[in-house]
């Protein structure tokens, strides 16, 4: 699915981050990490938010830096702690995304509905909490027709219920043929979400955990 | 309108106007504000211009100085955090994000280009042609090369890429709480500062 080549992640002169190889196949990964060990500036570079050196290739065709309009139809992300300009409302960012990712409106609107966040759609962002700025940013992820779903830090900040409700999506969109790496410091219930495997962050690398 | 561009219109042109309105409101005062007719004084402004390729050149320069803004303005926005979700219109053909960004350019560039028409129809009905082809060409470069800054910006890409060869000569000195202030100016608002001194010269 995603495979890494001589990846390295530099913050003026401090080495964040280095993957000479990865490897990385189908399925939902769990990515775990201490705080600043790179899992973040990991997501964000599969994502295209950060500039790195090397090569990150998907489904062994595309490369983030030369097919980069596709890369970035096939891979969502979001963010631990997303922000948005307050004035914009969830419909103009749900229409932005399925605008811009070729995603169905309804699809987004029913998963809203699934969170309870629909009923302030037409809402200014200023006016949610930072739980229901969260699962918007959730609904955001899962627009359009991707391969890849990047979650960095899903399950805080929202109630038990979403929780529930978000690793149900997330069972049925891996059955539908999304992958997902997923960054969570909170342990897990397998009842909840199956795992096919663990990613490391540790000495500013990314290894499996198998 | 495409929601694309409804987005970028509200983020970015709106609140350009929205944070620059004390700017504008004093530029308006000064260049219309004033005790005698506002037509016959840029009237003659123009002819100034149109007539003086100095005084051309320096209008060029405030023109410049003035997208430097713009510019500068529009990619902090698109690295700001807040704005990391507009990361999405990434995933738009390249072509058509192209034109979404000359539209931004073109409307926080407005004022110039409203003064531009001036400044040709004048030219041109005093058979300046050099002078108005001249105002047409700066103009034009500056409203179709800026948006690929944009674009860069967009798709967070590095503006100079490759790590830093040159040591880094920080000396750790104590900074006196008095000088915040300015250690803020010179290391976040280098630009504005720039722009702001240059301005009040050439005012003066």
């Amino acid at each position: 699915m995603l495979q890494f080549d001589h990846v390295q992640k530099n913050y003026g002169s401090f080495l964040a981050v280095d993957i000479p190889f990865l490897k990385i196949e189908e399925g939902v990964w769990w990515l775990q990490g201490e705080n600043g060990s790179g899992k973040t500036t990991f997501l964000k570079m599969i994502a295209g938010l950060h500039p790195f050196t090397g090569s990150i290739m998907l489904q062994g065709k595309l490369n983030i830096k030369k097919q980069r309009r596709q890369f970035v139809q096939l891979v969502n992300y979001a963010e631990a702690e997303p922000l948005y300009p307050s004035f914009l409302t969830a419909k103009d960012l749900v229409e932005l995304y399925c605008e811009t990712k070729g995603g169905d409106i309804l699809v987004a609107q029913q998963l809203l509905q699934q969170l309870h966040v629909y009923d302030a759609y037409n809402n200014p962002i200023g006016s949610y909490s930072s739980g229901m700025i969260k699962k918007v940013s959730l609904v955001l992820a899962f627009i359009g027709h991707p391969k890849v779903i990047l979650l960095d830090e899903p399950l805080i900040t929202i109630d038990t219920a979403a929780v529930d409700t978000i690793c149900r999506i997330i069972n049925d969109s891996y059955k539908n043929g999304i992958s997902f790496i997923i960054s969570s410091h909170q342990a897990v219930q397998s009842e909840q979400l199956v795992f096919t495997g663990k990613l490391r962050a540790k000495n500013r690398s990314i290894y499996k955990n198998d | 309108m495409p929601k694309a561009l409804t987005i970028l219109q509200k983020v970015l042109v709106n609140y350009f106007y929205k944070v620059n309105a004390g700017l504008f409101a004093f530029a308006f005062f000064v260049l219309f504000g004033l005790p005698y007719s506002p037509l016959a004084f840029h009237y003659s402004l123009i002819t100034g211009i149109v007539q003086s390729p100095a005084f051309l050149a320096i209008v060029m320069l405030i023109w410049l100085l003035y997208n430097l803004k713009c510019g500068d303005y529009i990619i902090k926005q698109l690295q700001h955090p807040e704005q990391s979700f507009l990361f999405c219109v990434n995933a738009l053909p390249g072509r058509k994000l192209y034109w979404y960004n000359v539209y931004v350019q073109v409307f926080v560039y407005l004022p110039v280009l409203f003064y531009s028409v001036a400044v040709v129809v004048i030219a041109l009905k005093k058979y300046e042609y050099v002078c108005a082809a001249l105002v047409i060409l700066f103009n034009a470069i500056i409203v179709f090369a800026t948006p690929a800054l944009y674009m860069l910006a967009l798709q967070q890409k590095k503006f100079s890429t490759g790590r830093s060869v040159f040591p880094s000569f920080r000396l750790a000195i104590r900074k006196p709480y008095f000088l915040f202030p300015l250690y803020f100016l010179l290391g976040e608002r280098k630009q504005m500062v720039l722009v702001t001194k240059v301005f009040s010269l050439l005012f003066l």
